[in-house]
């Protein structure tokens, strides 16, 4: 079943625009210039119940105006949106009871009250029985290990502590679809690991529909099967992550070490990246030589101490997307 | 209705966090009484007269002293709350409650007043016993003004969130909000009573709402209308409060629809 159904979604802003200096800044009182900006070119896509997708892109793509739109706040220019079947922005009252939202850079608790009153508000408006709410807080609470936070005033809570107590006040109502706007962004690793770990888990047992956008590309690797990748306002990929990495870049690095003294390395479809006095590092096109070749080789004919097979980091294929946007968008 | 109780209760925390700010800021107003005090006792001196326009000394003192306990009861900060809210962007964590967003923001209205109201009490009796603690109509006047003072709460909110929701528009109103109190003070009788004016002044400001914020319910504690006169105003608050919302109702529609900004 399809929890997310998006139809040629259309978003433009009218900003106004005006000159450098002073003066520009007086004649834009009377003589008011107006610029369109295009910030969702017609999107479509479906997503499953159940699902963890990643919406990835640069800054200013729209995947934060595809994220409003979804969250019904924000009024589309044109195109259809249905969430577990409601429109958002018509529906808003009866269809956010259902809706869980962090948005990384807004704050969303009482600033001047500790997370748990808000939680407490969130028991009352989102009707949440009393012992259930209390499990439930008690249980995220130890997952998320803020056992000590909860009852200190928002504004004293650091970034990663407020993160946390958001993501709880989110979830707190089991909603049937969640959606993240950077949900790590400004973390450190262990908290980030901590929130993903989270997310999963909530996935895992509940079947509670994510859509993560993030400029971390490992929110992604540990989070998402499938992603859709949004750039200028179009959707340039939608599709699996292992596709992805599949098709962009078939491409392996084999990090080598050796118990002697490295030796030089030809074979084909193999390009060597770096050469050290006891390691190599080679970069292997797997459509030419499958990985097993290149590794039978080295291990035949070098005295092998440790062998490293990684993909080349996703920043990277997203970047070779960028670049050959032209054909991708062409396909 | 649970919902939104919660909101009345998080806002009366809030408020209940700053008490102390808000308790040294009601030492303002026994000063301001002490001041216009002997500044209206040399005007009566000066003078030589009983009465101006209507008022003793005593009830134009009284005029005063109510004139701060009705602002106690009628004070909102909506409008700021909104404005902040659109600025900063903060205003989406209201579209994502499952709750009608008049009333979010009515309840949010609450809480503070209730925590105002709670901690003003002692001060109120206090300036109200030093004075007008002489000046007692009748219960009759006294159970109408409690009613004015309702209706004139319920117009004060409503007119904040007239302005407050213009920030959909204009982004930035702190002017406007500030030109709305000055306005208010000035065209509700909270500087001087509205009969100190022109005749023709006078019939302006009655087909506006603003007299019904201070001039007209003071008025009804002091006795100074008749009792028929004291509903007929009573009827035109509450017109006046039916129509305010209307408006509010269907500016209200538009304004949400707004929330547009990119970085929002």
């Amino acid at each position: 079943m399809n929890a997310i159904t998006v139809k040629d979604l259309k978003k433009v802003y009218r900003t106004h625009k005006r000159g450098k200096g002073l003066w520009n800044a007086f004649v834009s009182l009377f003589n008011r210039k107006y610029e369109n900006k295009h910030a969702l070119k017609g999107i479509s896509f479906e997503i499953k119940e159940g699902e963890v997708i990643g919406l990835i892109g640069p800054n200013g793509a729209g995947k934060s105006t595809t994220i409003k739109a979804l969250s019904g706040i924000l009024y589309p220019t044109s195109g259809e949106v249905n969430v577990i079947g409601y429109v958002p922005w018509k529906q808003r009252i009866k269809y956010v009871q259902h809706l869980g939202t962090v948005l990384g850079q807004k704050e969303q608790l009482w600033w001047d009250l500790p997370p748990v009153d808000t939680y407490q508000l969130n028991q009352e408006i989102y009707k949440i029985p009393k012992n259930k709410f209390k499990r439930r807080l008690n249980h995220m609470i130890n997952l998320l290990d803020v056992k000590k936070v909860v009852n200190t005033p928002v504004r004293d809570l650091s970034l990663g502590e407020r993160m946390k107590c958001k993501l709880i006040a989110a979830l707190l109502h089991s909603p049937k679809v969640v959606l993240l706007d950077e949900p790590t962004i400004g973390l450190d690793v262990i908290a980030k690991d901590r929130l993903r770990d989270f997310v999963k888990d909530v996935n895992r047992k509940e079947k509670t529909t994510f859509i993560v956008t993030t400029h971390d590309m490992q929110d992604i690797e540990k989070l998402c099967k499938r992603v859709i990748i949004i750039n200028m306002g179009v959707i340039v990929y939608d599709g699996p992550l292992a596709k992805l990495k599949e098709t962009v870049m078939s491409n392996k690095v084999v990090d080598v070490k050796f118990e002697e003294k490295a030796k030089g390395f030809r074979l084909k479809g193999c390009k060597l990246l770096e050469k050290g006095d006891y390691h190599l590092m080679i970069e292997v096109d797997t459509k030419v030589t499958k990985i097993k070749k290149v590794i039978d080789h080295l291990l035949l004919n070098y005295d092998v101490a440790d062998i490293n097979i990684t993909d080349p980091p996703i920043e990277e294929i997203i970047q070779k997307i960028y670049k050959e946007k032209k054909k991708w968008v062409a396909t | 209705m649970g919902g939104y109780l919660g909101l009345f209760k998080a806002s009366y925390k809030v408020g209940m966090q700053y008490r102390f700010d808000f308790f040294v800021g009601l030492i303002r107003i026994p000063l301001t009484l002490i001041i216009l005090y002997y500044f209206w006792q040399a005007i009566f001196a000066y003078n030589g007269v009983e009465m101006i326009n209507g008022y003793t000394f005593e009830t134009m003192i009284a005029y005063y002293a109510l004139s701060m306990i009705v602002s106690m009861f009628t004070f909102t900060d909506i409008d700021n709350w909104i404005r902040y809210g659109v600025k900063s962007g903060e205003i989406v964590n209201d579209y994502l409650m499952p709750l009608n967003f008049i009333w979010i923001f009515l309840y949010t209205h609450f809480g503070t007043v209730t925590m105002s109201v709670l901690i003003s009490l002692v001060p109120t009796l206090v300036i109200a016993y030093l004075f007008i603690g002489l000046i007692f109509v009748s219960w009759l006047n006294f159970l109408l003004f409690i009613v004015s003072l309702i209706i004139a709460m319920g117009l004060l909110f409503l007119i904040s969130l007239f302005v407050g929701l213009l920030a959909f528009w204009l982004t930035e109103i702190r002017g406007i909000i500030k030109f709305k109190q000055a306005f208010i003070i000035f065209f509700s009788g909270g500087l001087i009573p509205l009969s100190f004016f022109p005749e023709i002044w006078q019939k302006i400001f009655a087909f506006l709402p603003f007299q019904y914020l201070k001039y007209v319910p003071i008025n009804i504690y002091l006795g100074i209308y008749s009792i028929p006169e004291i509903w007929l105003n009573l009827g035109i608050m509450f017109i006046w409060l039916v129509l305010l919302y209307l408006i509010v109702l269907l500016q209200s529609k538009f304004a949400f629809k707004r929330l547009t900004g990119v970085g929002i």
